[in-house]
């Protein structure tokens, strides 16, 4: 990557968002509930062939993203070098579990690797409608406190 | 650590608890709907009581988040120690640039640093109806 000039914010090339969600496993999905609020929630993720895909147990993320628009976000900020950068995801979810043909059977053997405790059982992928990225380093002094 | 049973731990972090672990950050992320679609935005944020507080530019988050329901949200992970939490705010925005209300009186009386650059002359509010938190560490 060049180098971003302090106070600069510029957009991240395809290639870069690209290997930034490659070698990245933890972000955050949005959703969206039946009452029309938006939803967080931290996922573990793999990322492979334009798609997002990360295991769920059944609740809230699977009853409502199957078949949902969603976003899916990673970021990162190093205080050291005043740079930060995100990426951010837009798609459409699909529940992968079950066999439907090649490309999600193969997808259910990408090496997803949840942290946090429970069975995760299901399968769901993110496809990429479109993914942005940006990247600034920060022209400001950092907080003293 | 000593193990207490066979299964990891997976905890919900009390309210109180989950507005002091607000306290102690800066960088967290909000969640806008725009024409049906959430979309996620890296905002740094500061605390005025209970109402979280963000500067931003004209636009986006300041077109779409005001009036509107949003979700805020932290979270870490210690890989070494296998320990995580999130916390996650319910809400409604507010801009509360220069409005006399409540809300926009708590979030003007927080100052929120702001590290990505670019003019961000705006101040958005979070009057929170829902906060949860969860937390969890792997056993060994």
């Amino acid at each position: 990557m060049h180098a971003t000039r302090p106070g600069q914010i510029e957009s991240l090339s395809d290639a870069e968002c690209v290997k930034l969600l490659r070698s990245h496993d933890l972000g955050r999905i949005a959703v969206v509930d039946r009452e029309a609020r938006p939803l967080i929630f931290p996922i573990n993720y793999f990322f492979d062939e334009g798609v997002v895909v990360f295991r769920t147990a059944p609740g809230t993320k699977l009853d409502l993203v199957p078949g949902a628009y969603v976003s899916f976000e990673i970021d990162s900020w190093d205080p050291d070098q005043g740079l930060g950068w995100s990426v951010l995801v837009k798609g459409i979810a699909r529940d992968i579990t079950h066999p439907r043909g090649a490309p999600t059977g193969r997808m259910r053997s990408w090496p997803v690797q949840p942290v946090a405790p429970g069975s995760r059982e299901h399968w769901v992928g993110i496809w990429a409608n479109e993914i942005t990225g940006r990247r600034f380093r920060s022209a400001a002094q950092r907080p003293t406190t | 650590m000593k193990a207490t049973g066979p299964q990891d731990e997976l905890e919900e972090i009390p309210q109180d608890e989950c507005l002091e672990i607000l306290g102690r950050h800066s960088l967290g992320r909000v969640a806008i709907v725009v024409d049906g679609q959430p979309l996620i935005f890296p905002v740094n944020y500061a605390m005025g009581g209970r109402v979280i507080t963000f500067r931003t530019g004209s636009g986006t988050k300041l077109s779409h988040a005001p009036g509107s329901k949003v979700c805020f949200e932290i979270d870490g992970y210690d890989s070494l120690a296998g320990a995580g939490w999130s916390v996650m705010v319910q809400g409604v925005a507010v801009d509360a640039t220069d409005s006399f209300d409540d809300v926009s009186w708590a979030a003007r009386a927080a100052a929120p640093w702001a590290l990505a650059p670019g003019a961000k002359p705006f101040r958005v509010a979070i009057d929170p109806s829902e906060i949860t938190g969860r937390r969890f560490r792997r056993r060994a």
